[in-house]
């Protein structure tokens, strides 16, 4: 590691880690630590409890948020093949999204007490997040004669924007929960960006449940964007009211 | 006298706690194991913490973070795993935020990195090297001067700093080997 050692650098290095007088740190260290537990005692409250609890708990509420999103969805707002559409192929869909948003979800919800994930992980994850969808988007349908599958009548751009704003508000609810979840706002401005695309990946989701038109074109532009669009404007969010993204 | 009365203390006090054994026990509901691991790394962490924003001004607060971020994150901690690593990781992540939020107030951390010594200005040592090893030190990519801060200057093995880090242990020796050999390099530089 360091096969040629200098002893003029080695020594140098040592008169920089010399800690400094004794009484420089000592003075006010009992106000100090007075302050500090202060601060501790008052960490009450509902959020505060939320983000004290351990990581894995954290990453359930976060799935269970998903889950309900999608069961509301199903409840309320279903798709209108449901009881036609494969379950399987629809339960895979599902599936291999919440999958995928919950690793994303997993990133992001790191403790300060673990480093941040690394550049590759990152942008690999983000890629996936772009990806997953498009792929989906790509495997043919197995019935356009299904109702609702071809969507309406010369209606492909209203029907691509309704899907992309539904998608979207979708999103936020698993963004405001990821957001009381974190207990320290991530550092790096691409696992921000993770953040919102696992939000993203939960609107799409949602999306699945609810839409049922199954062109490639519609879900490329009007599906797949979703989790690509939340990234791009958690970026630009932080680049205008965060600073240099770092 | 006092000598033998120190040796008799040392003799029957018990044995210092470990700082995973205080970390425990303050998990356990022993609030006193906190001000022990205060007592500990207090002025390490004031010292890092100095050393990465430059400033002396925050290191109060930031510190004040690193600890309650331990408060926060005690139900994470898992029994075996040593508790320096996490104290340090924490205190570099609260730097990092609070570097981000300066630079949203509009303070460059680019220009403070490229003009200010990343080291206290209490640090100020005599030893014209040293000057030069800090000047030579704030001019190195971020994840070399870490490593080189984190081993040489707060005492902490490899393998804490690769945890820490959050790079493999070979990652870590080969970032801390090219941050020396730019600082032997400076130096030589600078006597020249």
């Amino acid at each position: 590691m360091t096969d040629e050692r200098d002893p003029r650098l080695d020594a140098a290095l040592q008169a920089l880690a010399r800690p400094p007088e004794a009484s420089a740190e000592v003075e006010g260290a009992e106000a100090r630590l007075g302050a500090t537990k202060q601060a501790v005692a008052s960490e009450t409250g509902f959020v505060t409890t939320v983000r004290q609890l351990p990581t894995p708990a954290r990453l359930a509420i976060a799935a269970v948020a998903m889950a309900a999103l999608a069961t509301i969805v199903l409840l309320v707002n279903a798709r209108a093949d449901l009881g036609e559409y494969p379950a399987l192929r629809l339960a895979m869909e599902g599936a291999s999204s919440a999958a995928l948003a919950l690793i994303l979800t997993s990133v992001a919800l790191r403790g300060p007490h673990k480093a941040a994930a690394s550049s590759g992980v990152t942008w690999g994850l983000a890629i996936a997040a772009v990806a997953l969808p498009a792929a989906l988007a790509l495997v043919p349908p197995e019935n356009l004669m299904l109702p609702g599958a071809k969507g309406g009548e010369g209606t492909f751009v209203k029907d691509v924007m309704a899907c992309f704003l539904y998608g979207s508000a979708a999103a936020l609810p698993i963004l405001g929960t990821l957001a009381v979840l974190q207990r320290l706002p991530p550092t790096r401005a691409r696992v921000s960006a993770l953040a919102a695309a696992g939000a993203g990946l939960g609107g799409v989701l949602a999306l699945q449940m609810h839409c049922p038109i199954a062109l490639r074109d519609h879900l490329l532009i009007g599906h797949a964007t979703v989790p690509l669009a939340a990234m791009l404007v958690i970026l630009l969010v932080r680049r205008a009211f965060g600073g240099k993204p770092r | 006298m006092s000598l033998l009365l120190r040796i008799l203390l040392a003799a029957t006090s018990p044995p210092a706690r470990t700082d995973e054994e205080l970390f425990a026990a303050y998990r356990d509901g022993q609030a006193a194991a906190f001000d022990e691991l205060w007592r500990r790394y207090e002025a390490p962490l004031r010292r890092y913490a100095r050393r990465r924003v430059g400033s002396t001004d925050e290191v109060d607060e930031l510190v004040q973070q690193t600890f309650l971020h331990l408060h926060r994150s005690r139900k994470d901690f898992k029994q075996g795993l040593p508790l320096r690593p996490w104290l340090y990781t924490i205190c570099l992540n609260v730097c990092r935020h609070h570097l981000r939020k300066r630079s949203r107030r509009g303070i460059s951390t680019e220009l403070h990195d490229a003009n200010t010594p990343s080291v206290a200005a209490h640090d100020i040592v005599a030893d014209e090297d040293a000057r030069r090893v800090r000047a030579a030190l704030a001019e190195l990519p971020e994840h070399e001067r870490i490593v080189i801060e984190l081993h040489w200057l707060h005492g902490l093995g490899m393998k804490e700093v690769a945890e820490v880090v959050g790079a493999g242990l070979s990652a870590v020796k080969v970032r801390a080997h090219r941050g020396y050999k730019r600082l032997r390099v400076a130096l030589q530089e600078e006597a020249a």
